[in-house]
């Protein structure tokens, strides 16, 4: 197909330009969800301390606004009208995630090990694929199996060690639910991080007189740190996100903090979720400062943690 | 053990197989009786820490389909979630003529004898007790009873649930039954009564139609906003986008969105599609319009990285040969290399309904949870698994209903998954091809 | 790395020790549950056992209270908790699987709230808009008030669980002619009925069999949200908002601030203490419940 002449060339260049820039502009608003969200949520999240709110407070109406650093701080969610604290939500969403991974990280790695090192490869394909599946599942059904399963597996446990509990509505099932959800995804990195490491590292453990189960605890694992590290920031992640599983298992603690694994409790993502359906005005906007907060929380756990990673892989 | 460090660092990178070096070292150096206890131990560890996952799935499956398989019958999908009501009344102009009916002996029913109809009680949908009409004989005055609006007759049949019931007896008192009191009393009551002036039944109800009509028409509407733009934007980042700062911050605030937790983007469509779908097409509050918007922004990173790395498998040389034919590149792009990377565009499209299906918390935020019979775009409604919070969280949390629910959306996400690697095993193979093909084409070339 | 051991290592005692630390030993903690703070029924429960400062603010009940949002969780959660208490309306108790306490020496049932012996009783309410944007809409809901005064609307409201005074009721048929948009074939609108969550039933009931007797179509939308939004949805702060009603309704009475022109009275619902059926209680006084609820009483072996 020869080139007829310099019109045909033209027009074909104009046309490149425009596809080009208007694809450009398209991705640019791609671009800019991140933009808009931020905006966004930083302006609404904030009203309720800059802006007034009309109260009726014991018959009377008056304009009520939040002290910023009373919400920060403090040991109860509300009290009438315009008293919110998060301090001790921001404690216990904490402890909840902490005791998530503490379930969750042994038996990722440990299902990574078996599946890439010791298991033969049909089973090996078998528990990947479960675990796929797993990973798949919406967090609403989570959710239900919650409240249907592992409360009351909370509740008996909480009875065979002679503890109370509210029907199992606590701070356990909320950290078991949530290991149940990031277990395929650390699981899964995990799994790709052990098989990406050299051949020859492990050759030559196994040269030296090393069993084969030493080479994979001392030296595969060693050599995924940061693999295994970068699947555990993700699953930190999801866990501080997961708003609806948690919101159905946490029950609704109104002041704290909760470390009680089988007491009551409440994370930053149940607050926002409770109640939903019946909420206006400041009771509504002050959920939106709830996810500021969250988010904030977000990416400093994502700093801290990222630098962890960098001084374990040294 | 820290000379290994040192001896791995030194070692050469012969390639010899794991298993001629364990044969040497099983043949030399026998484990001792300790050592492979520790090991039996570790590797118990880990077999048993495998088995967690079939266990939570098998835990899971099993609770979810032994609740929700008994509601879960074609009713359920077709019917609507707020019940027909039937109010009707004796008829003043007529003449009714009251008993000599004969009971027809039904399985644990009462019978009626001055009416001619049979009634059971029966668990209902929410786990109350509905009184269920299971027989009505051919001229039973019940047919005769008349809705006062529509002057309607014979609207009460066999199956509906007698809510309650007003009648006026032989000297002229009221008397006022429910299905509260049981089938018993309401069959007393009836056999009292001489005229009735208000009979109301009820039917159906706990449908999910709506829901299942609105879950669809999001992913209808996600899809057409969403995969334009992302395959788009991919398409520019990957094909026409030059190596400079401009690109990679663009690249670097797509990917930011990574971290985000999706009930956030909910509230995004709170704060700003909600209102700006109450001015463009009129809705009041939360609408399937402004649920689409939502999840399109949770969508377009998922949907530009897999575009992304689907035109990445296409070989430069597809390319080179288009250009240097004297295609343009936008024809090189729609003609060339768009054709070779329907795989990747499939598994967005897949992967996004997936997600579309399981998101609940951004559109309990973005759209709402009434849960709605008639759906329209400009108005609220719930997708299936906003449905699902609704009952659990309301008043009557039903396990049976939701399970039901569930169990449509565990089989859609399985097929998903299913079908999606599927496509994506094709697409290696097809890589692997086209790679073996390049390099005996090089080496045939040297 | 060793250091880095040390730390997880340090770091999962602690997490252990301190959760194992924190547990609440078997047998004896009172767990006490309640409604929101918007909820009529709580508003009801303290108003009648006398401790008022507790209906709005819960920084007055005792720590490690459960606040639950509707009569049904209420239900469900004393029902797994065998050291709760709680309190909900006398219509769902029999199907509740719950046990209901005998309050003040009286026993929970419609016939001694009728005879006026039990006395933790509260009213559901109604409240209509004082001004309606559609003319055709309010006069719909003065119908629909009339209706609920008449034999087979209060019949229907019994059917829903609401104890009624048929005393004095006309039927619907000598009530109906003053209200001829009942006879409008061309009606054709929206009515929104929301307000508390005890009289969802009942409300329910009612606008299901009102639709049997209308020759034109009303559409109802139900949104329960709490007693509190009986009076801010109709004729408060929100009147004219996204969540407006039409009609209201209320399981206490409207207060001095809540005024309207049209309001009354529906039924009677009585309140009941409730505990779990394995809890070996049957009575208990307006007194033990103020303690209990405040934090005077904290064990099950303290309360007599």
């Amino acid at each position: 197909m020869q080139i007829k002449n310099d019109k045909q060339f033209k027009n074909k260049m104009i046309y490149d330009n425009i596809v080009r820039y208007s694809f450009l502009v398209v991705a640019i608003l791609s671009a800019s969800t991140i933009i808009i969200t931020a905006v966004f949520i930083f302006l609404k999240g904030m009203s309720p301390f800059v802006n007034s709110y009309n109260i009726v407070h014991d018959g009377v109406q008056g304009s009520y606004r939040v002290n910023f650093f009373s919400f920060l701080g403090g040991t109860t969610w509300f009290s009438p009208p315009n008293n919110y604290s998060i301090g001790f939500i921001i404690i216990n969403t904490i402890w909840v995630v902490l005791w998530a991974l503490i379930i969750a990280a042994p038996v990722s790695v440990l299902t990574a090990l078996f599946v890439t090192r010791i298991a033969p490869k049909p089973i090996s394909m078998a528990v990947t694929y479960i675990i796929e599946i797993l990973a798949s599942i919406p967090s609403i059904i989570y959710g239900l199996f919650g409240m249907g399963v592992i409360t009351r597996f909370v509740k008996s446990i909480s009875g065979v060690f002679g503890y109370q509990s509210a029907g199992g509505l606590s701070m356990l099932s909320a950290s078991l639910v949530l290991a149940i959800m990031i277990i395929p995804t650390i699981t899964l990195l995990s799994i790709t991080a052990i098989r990406a490491v050299r051949d020859d590292q492990i050759n030559a453990s196994l040269a030296l007189g090393a069993s084969p189960t030493q080479t994979n605890f001392k030296i595969v694992l060693r050599a995924t740190k940061s693999g295994i590290f970068s699947g555990i920031i993700l699953g930190v992640g999801r866990a501080l996100g997961e708003a609806t599983a948690v919101s159905m298992v946490a029950g609704n603690a109104g002041s704290g903090p909760n470390f009680n694994p089988f007491g009551l409790t409440r994370t930053l993502t149940s607050t926002m979720l409770m109640g939903i359906k019946e909420t206006t005005g400041l009771d509504y906007d002050i959920r939106f400062s709830v996810g500021l907060v969250l988010i904030v929380i977000i990416l400093l756990s994502n700093a801290l943690l990222n630098f962890a990673k960098r001084k374990v892989a040294q | 053990m820290g000379t290994n460090n040192d001896v791995v660092k030194k070692t050469n990178n012969e390639i010899i197989s794991e298993n001629d070096i364990k044969e040497v070292i099983n043949k030399e150096n026998p484990l001792t009786k300790k050592r492979k206890v520790k090991d039996a131990i570790a590797n118990g560890f880990t077999f048993v820490s495998s088995t967690f996952g079939f266990i939570i799935l098998g835990a899971l499956l099993i609770f979810i389909f032994r609740n929700g398989i008994k509601l879960l019958k074609p009713d359920l999908i077709v019917s609507d979630y707020h019940a027909h009501n039937y109010t009707v009344k004796t008829d003043e102009s007529e003449v009714y003529h009251l008993g000599g009916f004969i009971d027809p002996q039904k399985k644990d029913s009462y019978f009626s004898k001055n009416w001619g109809i049979s009634v059971a009680e029966k668990k209902n949908r929410e786990g109350g007790i509905d009184v269920v009409i299971n027989h009505i004989d051919k001229h039973s005055p019940v047919k005769q009873l008349v809705q006062a609006a529509t002057n309607e007759k014979d609207l009460i049949k066999v199956g509906q649930a007698i809510d309650s019931i007003t009648l006026i007896d032989e000297n002229g008192d009221y008397i006022l039954v429910s299905s509260r009191e049981g089938a018993e009393a309401i069959i007393n009551a009836l056999d009292r009564g001489v005229e009735v002036l208000q009979f109301q039944s009820s039917v159906g109800g706990g449908g999910i139609r709506g829901s299942l009509l609105t879950t669809l028409l999001l992913i209808a509407l996600t899809l057409v906003i969403a995969l334009p733009i992302g395959i788009i934007s991919a398409i520019y980042l990957h094909e026409y986008a030059p190596q400079n700062k401009f690109t990679d911050i663009i690249r670097s605030l797509i990917d930011m969105t990574n971290g985000i937790p999706s009930i956030i983007f909910g509230f995004v469509g709170a704060i700003v599609f909600i209102p700006m779908m109450n001015g463009i097409i009129g809705s009041q509050g939360g609408s399937i319009a402004s649920g689409a918007l939502t999840l399109t922004i949770i969508l377009l990173p998922t949907i530009i990285k897999t575009t992304e790395e689907s035109l990445k498998t296409i070989p430069l040389s597809y390319r080179q040969a288009s250009l240097a034919l004297g295609a343009s590149q936008t024809q090189t792009v729609f003609k060339v290399v768009l054709p070779n990377a329907i795989g990747g565009l499939l598994t967005a499209t897949l992967l996004s309904i997936g997600r579309i299906i399981g998101e609940s918390a951004a559109l309990i935020y973005a759209v709402g949870t009434v849960i709605k019979d008639t759906v329209a775009i400009n108005e609220r409604s719930t997708s299936l698994a906003v449905h699902i919070w609704s009952i659990m969280a309301g008043e009557n949390p039903n396990f049976e209903l939701a399970s039901s629910i569930a169990i449509l959306i565990l089989v859609v996400v399985f097929i998903l998954n299913i079908t999606v690697k599927l496509i994506s095993s094709r697409a290696d193979k097809t890589k692997v091809r086209v790679l073996k093909e390049i390099t005996i084409n090089k080496s045939s070339n040297k | 790395m060793k250091k880095f051991k040390k730390i997880i290592f340090v770091l999962v005692a602690l997490l252990l020790l301190g959760g194992v630390a924190a547990c609440e030993k078997k047998g004896n903690v009172i767990k006490v549950y309640t409604r929101d703070t918007t909820s009529g029924t709580r508003d009801g429960f303290f108003t009648g056992i006398n401790y008022k400062d507790a209906i709005k603010d819960n920084t007055k009940l005792v720590a490690g209270y459960v606040e639950i949002e509707s009569n049904g969780a209420m239900i469900n959660g004393v029902k797994n908790d065998e050291f709760g208490i709680g309190y909900i309306s006398l219509s769902s108790l029999a199907t509740s699987g719950l046990k209901g306490l005998e309050y003040n020496g009286v026993k929970p049932t419609e016939a001694n709230v009728i005879n006026g012996t039990y006395k933790l009783t509260r009213n559901f309410n109604y409240m209509l808009r004082d001004n309606y944007s559609d003319p055709k809409v309010g006069q719909v809901a003065k119908a629909i008030e009339a209706y609920m005064k008449t034999v087979e609307g209060l019949g229907v409201i019994k059917g829903a669980d609401g104890i009624v005074d048929t005393a004095g009721a006309k039927s619907w048929d000598s009530v109906k002619a003053q209200h001829p948009i009942v006879d409008d074939k061309t009606l054709n609108i929206t009515f929104r009925v929301g307000g508390s969550t005890s009289v969802e039933k009942a409300a329910k009931a009612v606008t299901a069999a009102f639709k049997g007797l209308v020759k034109g179509t009303i559409t109802f939308e139900h949104n329960h949200t709490g007693s509190g939004d009986a009076h801010k949805r109709t004729n408060g702060s929100e009147k004219d908002g996204a969540n407006a009603l039409d009609l209201g309704f209320a399981s206490r009475e409207f207060k001095a601030e809540e005024a309207a022109a049209s309001k009354g009275r529906i039924a009677i619902d009585a309140i009941v203490v409730v505990v779990n059926t394995k809890n070996k209680l049957t009575a208990i006084t307006a007194e033990m419940l103020v303690k209990i609820y405040k934090g005077e009483v904290t064990k099950w072996s303290e309360v007599k």
